[in-house]
């Protein structure tokens, strides 16, 4: 899988990159808009992550030729404009999804990897992880061939902790994923575990391997065993 | 007042004291003519009378007119001189009628004679109520020329002012559009021309602002972006032990907490530019209900017990981001400052919204909590601009905010 990673701010891009390359993935980068044009019309990307603010040029130009060539590229907006206005406007320009600067990581990477999904697999989309099954059409999770019954809520963590397995996810990133903008008046994260115990619980009980662990003070992690 | 009612009003009062003085100069006028002539009159008469009894070879009465009102006769109280005096004599229809009566004494031939000429007298009820007759008819011919010329100028002479005013009325700061249209009137043109510079200048600098908060905040939000993510790559690090994490934590945190305060700001300082100034019609239940979905995890984590009594159609014309804006901090406000096991009870009628909640405290300086920065628990992580944010949304919609604090519960309620 090839990503194309367009941000004028160098740290950024080094960031982005940095994370997503531990992922496996192929990822390029592009500082300004010439740069970007010049890469988006010689090589093909599975996914491009476009800044709508860079120097030379708006993102947007780069979004709209894309979708001019026809590109299979699944276009993420990263913007620092956090404005619906802005948002539809991607949108309409062909973006597939919106994130508004400063992003968590761990949730660019599992917006990407939903891209990717729907993309490529259009229905048929098992993940198997550990001893699970999960299947994000029907929204259910097989654990030793029997259904884990998790809540709405359950299955989105579940899902977000699959996507960065092995990787450390703090409680903001994982309170953002789940309650959006709403939690942004919360003076504490403490509510999330209550879910993670749940999830735990119920794989445990199933007998299934306890993958998810806590990180101290940070959040936490799940192992693939 | 409007400029007509205006201009008719001035003219009124300027017109009736003068007609009134024009009347009073006119009743005098013709008063002192009328009575001049009739002096006149009655002096032609008396010289003819003297001349009659110089004619007299002996002396006696004598009749001038049939209808007795001009006699000479003798006199023999040896009077001088000459008197008038008024009368009043009946006529023939039985109406007292005003007569001018003149005595005057003449000497001849060594007799004394008494000459007494009497004229009608020209009434001065009759005068006034004539004066008086004519000068209305006057006014209100006057008045009504005065609202044709005044309908005829509004419709004409002030059409490019009432357009003008038209146009300043509905003008859109974000959209800075206004057609004055043309005009041969220099008053006009000018004022077309300084309107139409105030607002190129108004709207140049509200997009100057808007720019301006919207780089500020564009500026910090990527460096913390920068932070927030080089950290969530730092923590993936093999070995880092519980003091690394703690530090990093304390890093991380705050970064976030910068970022949320340069949203809240940002925000604040987007509705005191009034840009959210595009409404809808939104239905209040239904954002609350979706709130409600997004906080009930924690409502049932702190044990809380929700109340809600939502009426059906509660829609108000309102910027449908600012609604969910004020709709989440009233909610997550209501939960953050309860206590465990406490209670919520939200109304939504058609008049108002009313929020009543446990608090967590009970003594409240209700007044600055409004401020932004101001936090009810000092030692409390929230950013202390929550209320700020819901009043600031009220007061742009129009919307009046209660706050109180009655039997340790929290009552906060919107008036639309």
């Amino acid at each position: 899988m090839k990503i194309l990673v367009i941000e004028d701010e160098a740290e950024l891009r080094k960031s982005i990159k940095e994370y997503l390359y531990n992922e496996g993935y192929v990822v390029e980068s592009a500082s300004d808009f010439l740069k970007a044009s010049e890469k988006t019309s010689v090589y093909e990307y599975d996914c491009v992550l476009v800044d709508i603010t860079l120097p030379h040029g708006s993102g947007l130009d780069i979004i709209k030729k894309l979708k001019k060539t026809n590109s299979e590229a699944g276009v993420i907006i990263i913007s620092a404009k956090n404005s619906l206005d802005d948002k539809i406007t991607g949108l309409e320009y062909g973006a597939d999804d919106y994130i508004t600067k400063p992003f968590h990581l761990p949730e660019l990477n599992a917006r990407i990897k939903a891209l990717l999904r729907r993309k490529n697999f259009e229905g048929n989309d098992d993940i198997k992880v550990n001893d699970l099954t999960i299947n994000t059409q029907s929204k259910s999770v097989l654990l030793n061939k029997e259904d884990l019954n998790l809540t709405q809520k359950e299955f989105d963590l579940l899902l977000f902790f699959v996507a960065n397995k092995n990787k450390v996810i703090t409680k903001e990133a994982i309170a953002e994923r789940l309650w959006g903008d709403g939690v942004d008046n919360m003076d504490s994260y403490d509510f999330i575990y209550t879910h993670i115990k749940n999830l735990r619980k119920k794989i445990i009980d199933k007998k299934g391997f306890d993958a998810i662990k806590t990180v101290y003070a940070m959040g936490y992690k799940f192992i693939i065993e | 007042m409007k400029l007509i009612s205006k201009t008719i009003l001035y003219f009124l009062t300027v017109s009736i004291p003068v007609l009134m003085l024009a009347a009073l100069i006119s009743y005098f006028t013709i008063k002192r003519t009328v009575n001049e002539n009739l002096n006149e009159v009655i002096w032609n008469k008396k010289r003819k009378a003297e001349a009659q009894i110089d004619l007299f070879k002996r002396p006696q009465n004598f009749c001038l007119s049939f209808d007795s009102m001009a006699t000479i006769a003798i006199d023999t109280t040896n009077g001088k001189g000459y008197k008038y005096s008024y009368l009043f004599k009946t006529d023939s229809d039985g109406e007292n009628v005003l007569y001018w009566e003149l005595k005057s004494y003449y000497k001849s031939r060594g007799t004394n004679y008494l000459i007494k000429i009497t004229e009608p007298k020209f009434e001065t009820d009759d005068l006034i109520e004539n004066l008086l007759e004519m000068f209305l008819i006057t006014f209100v011919f006057l008045v009504l020329g005065f609202f044709m010329i005044n309908w005829i100028v509004s419709k004409t002479l002030f059409k490019p002012f009432y357009k003008t005013l038209k146009q300043v009325e509905e003008y859109d700061i974000s959209s800075n559009t206004l057609d004055l249209g043309k005009t041969s009137t220099k008053e006009f043109k000018q004022l077309n021309e300084v309107i139409l510079k105030m607002t190129n200048k108004v709207h140049a600098d509200f997009a100057a602002q808007k720019e301006f908060t919207e780089n500020a905040s564009h500026e910090i939000q990527t460096p913390l972006a920068v932070i927030i993510n080089k950290l969530e790559n730092l923590i993936q690090t093999e070995g880092l032990n519980e003091q690394h994490f703690a530090a990093i934590q304390a890093v991380y945190e705050s970064a976030i907490r910068l970022s949320k305060l340069n949203n809240s700001l940002l925000l604040l300082t987007k509705i005191d530019n009034s840009q959210y100034i595009q409404k809808e019609l939104v239905d209040l239940k239904s954002v609350i209900e979706k709130y409600l979905g997004v906080y009930e995890d924690i409502i049932k984590e702190k044990g809380i017990k929700l109340i809600a009594t939502l009426n059906e159609t509660v829609k108000i014309s309102m910027n449908p981001f600012l609604a969910e804006t004020l709709i989440s901090n009233l909610l997550s406000n209501s939960i953050k400052h309860n206590i465990q096991n406490g209670e919520i009870k939200i109304t939504l009628t058609l008049k108002e919204l009313n929020i009543t909640n446990t608090g967590s405290f009970n003594t409240l300086d209700t007044s600055a909590l409004f401020k932004r920065f101001k936090k009810g628990n000092p030692s409390s992580e929230s950013l202390g601009l929550g209320l700020s944010i819901i009043k600031k949304i009220a007061g742009s919609n129009n919307m009046v905010i209660d706050y109180k604090i009655e039997e340790n519960r929290h009552i906060i309620s919107l008036q639309f």
